[in-house]
């Protein structure tokens, strides 16, 4: 897999996350990065949630979801589409 | 409810009485994660927390919040999202931090009803789950005297729940109208200010308005406040069995 998408969206978890992708280029006149690897945004959502509920134990409940919603919905518009929710239903 | 004595003096000789609805704008600000201090997270991890709070602050930004005021003490919050496009799946993280939905309805003194477009159920608040304490400490928002009034939640939910809620509400008593961007409205006069830990809502613009806004239609099944806390943690539970797989 070889996508781009917006940098300033999951550069930084993304590059936490190499083990899986890795961001070859990163165009900064466009804002585009070049990842290579396949990222699974279920893994990246749970991340999040899992960074949020150990670093600020007072986000609610709601909250939480809320972070692994958005943070998975917006690596699949990334144009990063693979996903083991997708995959396997 | 405890109330100062002049909060109740300004309340009942206030002279400023509108006779037409309201039509309220808010702006929401973020203010950050609420990180513990005494953990310190290592470079990736920040990274990764920096993230969140870009996309908290992003899905904040994006909200729209407007008030309507209705006859007989009834209100409508409405919040949408600038950035949904037709078609296409609506975060509601921004409402989540901000403990708003879609639409709030004042229907009567004691009951609120929170929708969120796409979900199957309406959620029902009473105000008997909040403790009032009015202070004397006011400021000023859209040049209307405002006083500050902390809730005591008297939910058996658990503390980080109840940590996340608003800590401070700013009430204009010389507005005689009920409602505000909150799901306990249950004080007297227009909420034009609410705190939590991690966000702020202010009104920026009061305009009265002819139209009496009409209510989204309540053709869902209502459950209570606690019903709607108990699937929040079954969803979070989900997810959280997925993680251990």
């Amino acid at each position: 897999m070889n996508k781009f998408f917006k940098a300033s969206l999951l550069a930084n978890v993304f590059v936490g996350m190499s083990s899986f992708s890795t961001i070859t280029d990163i165009d900064r006149s466009t804002g585009l990065v070049k990842v290579e690897g396949d990222v699974n945004c279920e893994d990246l959502a749970s991340t999040l949630y899992n960074l949020v509920s150990v670093f600020a134990p007072h986000t609610s409940q709601a909250e939480l979801t809320g972070i692994w919603f958005d943070a998975y919905w917006t690596c699949l518009d990334s144009g990063l589409r693979y996903s083991e929710f997708e995959a396997n239903p | 409810m405890s109330k100062h004595p002049f909060v109740i003096i300004f309340f009942i000789f206030s002279t400023l009485s509108f006779s037409q609805n309201l039509r309220v704008d808010y702006n929401a600000e973020f203010y950050g994660l609420d990180i513990d201090k005494n953990l310190k997270p290592n470079k990736e991890q920040q990274a990764g927390l920096d993230q969140v709070e870009r996309m908290m602050r992003n899905a904040i930004n994006s909200q729209t919040i407007v008030l309507y005021t209705k006859p007989n003490n009834q209100f409508l919050l409405e919040v949408e999202d600038k950035m949904t496009v037709d078609g296409q799946m609506s975060s509601n993280l921004g409402r989540s931090v901000l403990k708003l939905h879609t639409y709030l309805y004042g229907l009567d003194e004691t009951t609120v009803l929170g929708y969120n477009v796409g979900e199957d159920f309406i959620v029902e608040y009473t105000n008997n789950v909040v403790e009032w304490t009015i202070t004397s400490e006011s400021k000023d928002i859209l040049g209307f005297k405002c006083f500050k009034a902390v809730p005591k939640y008297l939910q058996s939910y658990k503390q980080k729940e109840i940590s996340s809620y608003p800590n401070e509400v700013w009430f204009a008593p010389f507005i005689n109208k009920r409602g505000g961007p909150y799901k306990f409205t249950n004080l007297p006069g227009l909420i034009l200010g609410v705190t939590s830990s991690t966000a702020t809502i202010t009104a920026v613009k009061i305009t009265e308005i002819k139209e009496d806004k009409i209510v989204p239609k309540i053709d869902k099944q209502i459950i209570t406040e606690k019903q709607a806390y108990l699937n929040a943690k079954a969803v979070g539970a989900a997810i959280e069995s997925r993680m251990m797989k």
